[in-house]
C-alpha cells in the first residue's frame, strides 16, 4: 500500500504557493474523480478547472524514489497543483476508487521500462554501449586556447586594479568589471565570470571600509584562480585526452558544470546510503544571478557532512523547485559526490523518506568531534588552500555554551578549550543571538553544527552555530 | 603572529592605495628585517621577507602588482592556519542572564519561515496579510521568528508595527521584557515607544535589576518619547515613587503624562495625592487619561463626590459662551477618568443624575453646551444599560420618555433583563399604529429611533462589515413577531437580519421576498435577499425557484459581470435541479452584450450539466 505523508508531499512541491493551491483544490472538492491502480502504485484522477474540460492528472509511484507526475494542464511546474492535490487527497484518506491503469500511462510506463532496461544492458555490457561521444579535438583545443586567453585578459584587468588601488575605483570601474565578466562567460569561464561580478558588487557597496577588506580578499582569490587555472589549462592543452580533475575544485571555479555521468565515471558515487539533513538555507547570490539553496546533511553510515546545492537562476525561478528544510531521513540509492574538500557537494536523483529514529540521533551525536583542537586543525588545513570552500562545516561536541563578560559567545569542549561563536559574513542569517533564547539545559552537553570562517581583519577563526543537537532533539537555529 | 597580522593590514592598505605606491613603502621596509630574522627558523618567513623586499624594491609597476597579489596569496594561506579561536575574558553560563523560552519550537521549514522573515525585513505591499496570517497560524511560536517580531516594531508600515505591539510581542509573555529592553535605543522615537508599550503591558519583574536600570536610565536620559514611555513602565515598582512624583512636575508635558500613568498604577497614599492634585490643577486632562487606564477604588471614591459637587455648583448670571466653556473645563476630565470605571458609587451617581437632572444646575438652564451635556448623560446612560438592574432599567426608561434620543440605552438594558416578548411589546406592539407614525412627528422620531437601534442590535460589525447574528441567537433573543412587524414596515435589511423559519409556513416572508425580487430597485440588495433565502427556512425547491427567479429578473442586457456569490450559488444548486437550471440559464445569456459574461455563464452551464449527469455520489 502506498504510504504518503503530507510533509513528504510538501517536500515534492516546487514552492510554497503550489502547496497552498494543491491543498486548496482538495478543500474545495475540485477533484471529480479519484482513482488508484490495483497495484496501488499509481494515483490518477480528474480535477475541475475553470474551463470546460477537467484536467486529467496522475502521479506514478512505480519508482517510489522518484514519483512522476503527469497532467494536461499548461503549468510548467512539476508536480503541478493538480498532481499535488491528488497526493494530498490521498494522504488525507479520501476515497480512491480502484481502477485499471489508463492506456496512455501504461504505454508511457512501458517506454520508460524499456529505457531502463537498455541502460542496464549497456552498463552490464550486454548491449554495445552507446557510441562514445566523439571529442572533437580541434574544437576542444580551440576552446582551451580561448579559455587561456580569457584568463590572461582577466589577469591584466585584475593587475590594473591592483596597481591603481581599490580607493580609486568608482562606478565606471564597476561597469567595466561587469562588462568584462560577461565576456568571460562567453569564453567558457562562467566560474571566473561570477567571481569577477562578485568583486564588482563589493566595489558597488555603500559601506566602503568593510567592502575593501573583502574586495582585497577577492582580488587575491582571483589571483589564485588565474594562476592555478592557467597551469591546469595549459596541461590540458598539451594533452586533450586528459580527464577533468575530479579531486580539486579548479574545474568548478573555471565554470565546469559536472554531469552525473562524469562523476560516475570518476567513481564518485556512493550506493545505498542514508542522509539526514541538519540545516538548510537559501540565499540570493547577485554575483551568480541565482538563488542558491543549500542543504547540509550528515551521511549516516560514514560520518561525512555533505552539502546539496541547488542553483535557481533568477530568470527561471518560476519554473524551478525551491528546496526546503527536510525533517526525515533520506534513503538514497545513488549519491553523487562532487569534487571538493571537507564538505563535498552531493546530488541524488530520488529518495525515499523515513522517520528519524533514536539511533539516527545517536549517529549524529557520535559524528561530532570531541575536541576543538582537532576540528580546528582540519578546518585550517582546508582554509590553507585558497581555492577550497572558505566556510567549512563540522559537528562539534560542547560541554557548555557560555558567554564572556564582553558579551561574546563561546563553545567550551570537554577538554575545556574554547571556540568563539559569532555570525559570519558568508551566511545570510544571524543565529548566534538565538542562543540566549534557548532553554539553558540545552546548552550543556550538546552537539553543535558549526560553519567556520577565517576573518582576515581580526585574525580570528570563528564559527556560527547552525543547529544544536541534544539527546533526541534537533534545534535548528538557521532553517 | 602579530607581525603577520600587521603585514596583512599593510597589504590591505596597499590594495586600497594601489601597488604603484609600494616602492620604498617605509612601513613595509620596516617589517622586512623582522621577517628575515624569523626566516632563519621557518622557511615560509624567509619567502615572505623576500617577497616584501621585491614588492618595495626597484621593479616595474606591472611586476609590483603581481608581487602584491602573490605575496597576499601566500600570506592569506599562512594566516588561515593561524586564526585564533579562543575567547578572552571570564565565562559565565547563559542561564543567569535572561529568562528563556522553553516553549518555543524550531520545527518549521525554511519555506514557511522565509516568507514571514522577508515580509518583516523588506517593504512593499501584501506584507500585513502574510504576518497576521502567520501569527494566527502560530508561526511566531517558532524561536527563529522572535527577533523578527521585535524588529517589526520598527516597520515602516505602522499598521504592521502596531500589530506586533498589540498582538505578536505580548504573546511571548513577560519573558520577552528583558530582551526588549536590551535592544532599547534611548534616543529613539515611535518604535521605542512601542517597545516600551509592550514592556508596560507585560510588566517588569521586580527582581530584574538589569531591566529596571535600563528603564530608569531611559526615564532620565532618553528622548522625550522614550522618557515618557519608560516612566509609564515604572508604576509597579515602589523604589521609583519619589522619582515619579518628581517627573510628574517635569517641564515637559510628555514626561508628566508618562509619570501620571505610572502614578495611577502605583496607587499609594502619596502618589494618589499627587495625581489628585494634578487632576484638580492644570494637568487635569492627562491625569484623567491616566486614571482612565488604571482606575482604582480609592481614586474613584475621591473623584465621585467631587464630580457631584461640581455638577451641583450654581453659576451666577446668564450663561454665555465664555461661562459655558469655563464650566465644561471643570467637568470634562470626569467623563474621561470614568471611561472604564465600574463602581457602585458611580452607578448611584449616574442614577441620580438621570432621575433628578433638575437638582444639578450644571445640567439645566443651558449652562452647558449641548455637546457637553450629551457626553455626560450618554456616559451615565451607557453605564446603566449594562448593569442589568431593575432600577437602572426604570431610570433609563424614564429618560427615554423625556428624550427619545436615549431610547437605544433603554432598549439595550431591557433586552438583557426581560423576555423577548416583553421587549417586542414595549417597542413594537404598544398600540402605536403605522398611521400614527405617519402623522405624529414625535411618533415618527420614535419609530426612526427604534429602527436605528434595531440595526445596531441585530448586526455585529466585524472588520467594517455588518454580520448577521447566528440563527440560534436570533431565535432565542428575538420575538418572532418582529419579523412580521418589519415586513409591514418594508425594511429589507432588518427583515434579512431577523429572517427565521417559523410555524406559519413563512407565507408572508415568501411573498415579501418574491415582491423584493421582482422590484427593479432591489437588484443591488442581493446580499440581503440571499440572506433571507438562506435563513428563512424554505425548502430546497422553493429556495431554488426563488433564486432562479432572481437570476431571471436580472437585466442581462446591462450587466457586465456575474457577481461572485451568484456564481457560487449557481454552482451549488442541488443536483436534481442542475439540469433545469442549465436550461433556464441558456436563454438568458442570449441577451447579454458582453462576451466575458457569456463565457462565464456558459462555463457554469457546462458545470451544471456535468453535475446533472453525475450518478448519485453524495457524501464526498
Amino acid at each position: 500500500m502506498l504510504q504518503l505523508t503530507s510533509s513528504h508531499i510538501d517536500s515534492l512541491a516546487p514552492n510554497a504557493a503550489a502547496i497552498k493551491n494543491g491543498r486548496g483544490l482538495v478543500q474545495q472538492n475540485k477533484f471529480v474523480k479519484l482513482q488508484i491502480s490495483e497495484q496501488g502504485d499509481l494515483l490518477f484522477g480528474e480535477c475541475a478547472g475553470s474551463g470546460k474540460s477537467n484536467y486529467i492528472c496522475s502521479v506514478d509511484f512505480v519508482n517510489p524514489e522518484n514519483p512522476i507526475s503527469r497532467c494536461n494542464c499548461p503549468s510548467r511546474q512539476f508536480p503541478c497543483k493538480h498532481a499535488l492535490g491528488l497526493m494530498y487527497a490521498y494522504a488525507e484518506g479520501k476515497n480512491f476508487e480502484q481502477s485499471t491503469v489508463p492506456e496512455d500511462i501504461s504505454s508511457k510506463r512501458e517506454k520508460a521500462e524499456k529505457r531502463e532496461e537498455n541502460k542496464a544492458k549497456q552498463e552490464s555490457g550486454e548491449l554495445p554501449p552507446a557510441k562514445p561521444k566523439k571529442v572533437n579535438k580541434t574544437a576542444l583545443k580551440k576552446k582551451i586556447a580561448q579559455q587561456i586567453e580569457a584568463l590572461e585578459d582577466l589577469e591584466k584587468l585584475v593587475l590594473s586594479i591592483v596597481r591603481g588601488g581599490l580607493g580609486t575605483t568608482n562606478t565606471r570601474t564597476v561597469k567595466e568589471l561587469n562588462d568584462h565578466a560577461k565576456r568571460l562567460g562567453s569564453r567558457y569561464l562562467t566560474g571566473a565570470e561570477n567571481e569577477l561580478r562578485r568583486l564588482a558588487l563589493l566595489l558597488d557597496q555603500k559601506d566602503r571600509e568593510s567592502a575593501y577588506t573583502h574586495a582585497a580578499e577577492q582580488l587575491t582569490f582571483l589571483n589564485a584562480v588565474i594562476k592555478k587555472g592557467k597551469t591546469y589549462l595549459q596541461n590540458k592543452q598539451e594533452d586533450p585526452e586528459l580527464a577533468p580533475d575530479t579531486e580539486s575544485t579548479i574545474e568548478e571555479w573555471l565554470g565546469h558544470a559536472w554531469q552525473l555521468a562524469e562523476l560516475k565515471d570518476a567513481g564518485r558515487v556512493v550506493e545505498r546510503t542514508e542522509l539526514i539533513q541538519l540545516a538548510f538555507y537559501s540565499e540570493k547570490d547577485e554575483a551568480r544571478k541565482e538563488f542558491v539553496d543549500t542543504g547540509i546533511w550528515l551521511q549516516l553510515d560514514e560520518p561525512h557532512i555533505h552539502r546539496t546545492i541547488q542553483y535557481r537562476p533568477f530568470k527561471a525561478v518560476k519554473f524551478m523547485k525551491e528546496d526546503d528544510s527536510f525533517f526525515s531521513v533520506a534513503q538514497i540509492s545513488e549519491l553523487y559526490r562532487y569534487p571538493g574538500g571537507l564538505n563535498t557537494r552531493v546530488r541524488f536523483e530520488g529518495m525515499i523518506p523515513r522517520q528519524v529514529i533514536s539511533s539516527d540521533y545517536e549517529k549524529v551525536r557520535s559524528a561530532a568531534a570531541s575536541s576543538i583542537t582537532d576540528v580546528v586543525k582540519i578546518v585550517k588545513n582546508q582554509l590553507k588552500d585558497p581555492l577550497a570552500d572558505r566556510a567549512p562545516i563540522a559537528l562539534v561536541q560542547a560541554s557548555q555554551i557560555s558567554r564572556t563578560d564582553s558579551g561574546a559567545f563561546a563553545l567550551v569542549d570537554p577538554e575545556g578549550n574554547t571556540l568563539e561563536l559569532q555570525d559570519i559574513y558568508r551566511l545570510p542569517q544571524a543565529t548566534t543571538s538565538l542562543l540566549t533564547l534557548l532553554d539553558p539545559s540545552l546548552l550543556c552537553d550538546c552537539t553543535l553544527l558549526l560553519m567556520f570562517e577565517h576573518q582576515f581583519d581580526t585574525g580570528k577563526l570563528v564559527a556560527q552555530p547552525l543547529t544544536l543537537v541534544q539527546n533526541n532533539r534537533i534545534v535548528r537555529l538557521l532553517y | 603572529m602579530s607581525l603577520l597580522q600587521e603585514l596583512q593590514s599593510e597589504l590591505r592598505r596597499l590594495y586600497i592605495a594601489g601597488s604603484d605606491l609600494a616602492a620604498d613603502d617605509f612601513r613595509l621596509v620596516r617589517i622586512q628585517p623582522k621577517l628575515e630574522q624569523l626566516g632563519e627558523r621557518a622557511p615560509v618567513f624567509k619567502k615572505l621577507a623576500q617577497d616584501v623586499a621585491e614588492l618595495t624594491g626597484a621593479s616595474e609597476s606591472e611586476a609590483r602588482a603581481t608581487k602584491l597579489q602573490d605575496l597576499s596569496l601566500l600570506l592569506n594561506s599562512v594566516l588561515s592556519t593561524q586564526g585564533t579561536t579562543e575567547v578572552t575574558g571570564d565565562l559565565s553560563s547563559l542561564e543567569e542572564i535572561k529568562p528563556y523560552f522553553s516553549e518555543l519550537t524550531t520545527h518549521h521549514s525554511y519555506r514557511q519561515l522565509a516568507e514571514v522573515q522577508t515580509a518583516l525585513s523588506t517593504s512593499g505591499g501584501g506584507r500585513y496579510e502574510i504576518v497576521t496570517e502567520a501569527y494566527k497560524n502560530g508561526l511566531f511560536r517558532d524561536l527563529r521568528l522572535l527577533p523578527f517580531a521585535i524588529q517589526a516594531l520598527n516597520d515602516s508600515y505602522s499598521d504592521l508595527a502596531d500589530y506586533a505591539t498589540l498582538h505578536i510581542l505580548p504573546s511571548y509573555g513577560a519573558q520577552i521584557v528583558p530582551h526588549l529592553l536590551t535592544g532599547l535605543h534611548l534616543q529613539g522615537g515611535r518604535e521605542e515607544e512601542r517597545r516600551l508599550e509592550v514592556v508596560r503591558k507585560l510588566g517588569v519583574d521586580p527582581g530584574d535589576r538589569v531591566s529596571l536600570n535600563i528603564l530608569s536610565k531611559a526615564a532620565d536620559e532618553g528622548s522625550d518619547k522614550v522618557r515618557a514611555a519608560a516612566i509609564a513602565c515604572l508604576g509597579l515598582h515602589p523604589d521609583f515613587e519619589d522619582k515619579l512624583i518628581e517627573w510628574s512636575m517635569d517641564k515637559k508635558k510628555p514626561v508628566r503624562e508618562g509619570a501620571f500613568k505610572a502614578l495611577a498604577v502605583r496607587n499609594s497614599e502619596l502618589t494618589r495625592q499627587r495625581l489628585y492634585e494634578a487632576f484638580v490643577g492644570k494637568d487635569a486632562l492627562p491625569a484623567a487619561q491616566a486614571i482612565a487606564e488604571s482606575p482604582t477604588e480609592e481614586m474613584l471614591l475621591r473623584l465621585i463626590p467631587l464630580y457631584r459637587e461640581r455638577l451641583s455648583q450654581k453659576s451666577a448670571g446668564e450663561p454665555d459662551a465664555k461661562s459655558k466653556e469655563k464650566l465644561w473645563k471643570t467637568l470634562e476630565p470626569f467623563p474621561i477618568a470614568f471611561r472604564a470605571a465600574i463602581h457602585p458609587e458611580l452607578e448611584k451617581l449616574f442614577v441620580e443624575l438621570i432621575q433628578h437632572e433638575d437638582r444639578y444646575p450644571a445640567l439645566t438652564n443651558g449652562y452647558l453646551e449641548f455637546s457637553g451635556k450629551l457626553r455626560i448623560m450618554s456616559q451615565a446612560a451607557g453605564y446603566l444599560q449594562d448593569t442589568k438592574t431593575e432600577e437602572a432599567l426604570r431610570t433609563l426608561q424614564d429618560l427615554e420618555e423625556r428624550d427619545v434620543n436615549y431610547l437605544p440605552y433603554a432598549f439595550h438594558a431591557m433586552k438583557q433583563i426581560r423576555t423577548p416578548a416583553e421587549l417586542y411589546e414595549r417597542y413594537a406592539a404598544s398600540g402605536l399604529g403605522r398611521l400614527r407614525e405617519a402623522v405624529s412627528k414625535k411618533a415618527q422620531a420614535r419609530h426612526n429611533k427604534i429602527m436605528d437601534t434595531l440595526r445596531e442590535e441585530v448586526y455585529v460589525i466585524k472588520d467594517y462589515v455588518r454580520h448577521r447574528l447566528p440563527a440560534k441567537e436570533v431565535q432565542a433573543m428575538w420575538d418572532p413577531r418582529w419579523l412580521d412587524w418589519l415586513i409591514d414596515r418594508d425594511d429589507l435589511q432588518l427583515v434579512a437580519a431577523l429572517a427565521a423559519p417559523s410555524s406559519s409556513n413563512n407565507r408572508k416572508l415568501l411573498n415579501y421576498v418574491e415582491r423584493q425580487i421582482d422590484r427593479k430597485s432591489n437588484q443591488t440588495y442581493g446580499y440581503y435577499i440571499f440572506q433571507i433565502l438562506d435563513e428563512g427556512g424554505f425548502d430546497e425547491k422553493t429556495k431554488y425557484e426563488l433564486f432562479m427567479r432572481w437570476m431571471e429578473k436580472k437585466e442581462w442586457k446591462k450587466i457586465y459581470s456575474v457577481y461572485r456569490d451568484e456564481t457560487q450559488r449557481l454552482l451549488q444548486i442541488p443536483d436534481e435541479f442542475a439540469a433545469d437550471a442549465a436550461n433556464r440559464l441558456e436563454p438568458l445569456i442570449v441577451e447579454t452584450r458582453f462576451e466575458s459574461v457569456k463565457q462565464e455563464v456558459q462555463d457554469i452551464i457546462i458545470a451544471l450539466r456535468r453535475k446533472a449527469a453525475l450518478p448519485e455520489s453524495k457524501g464526498e
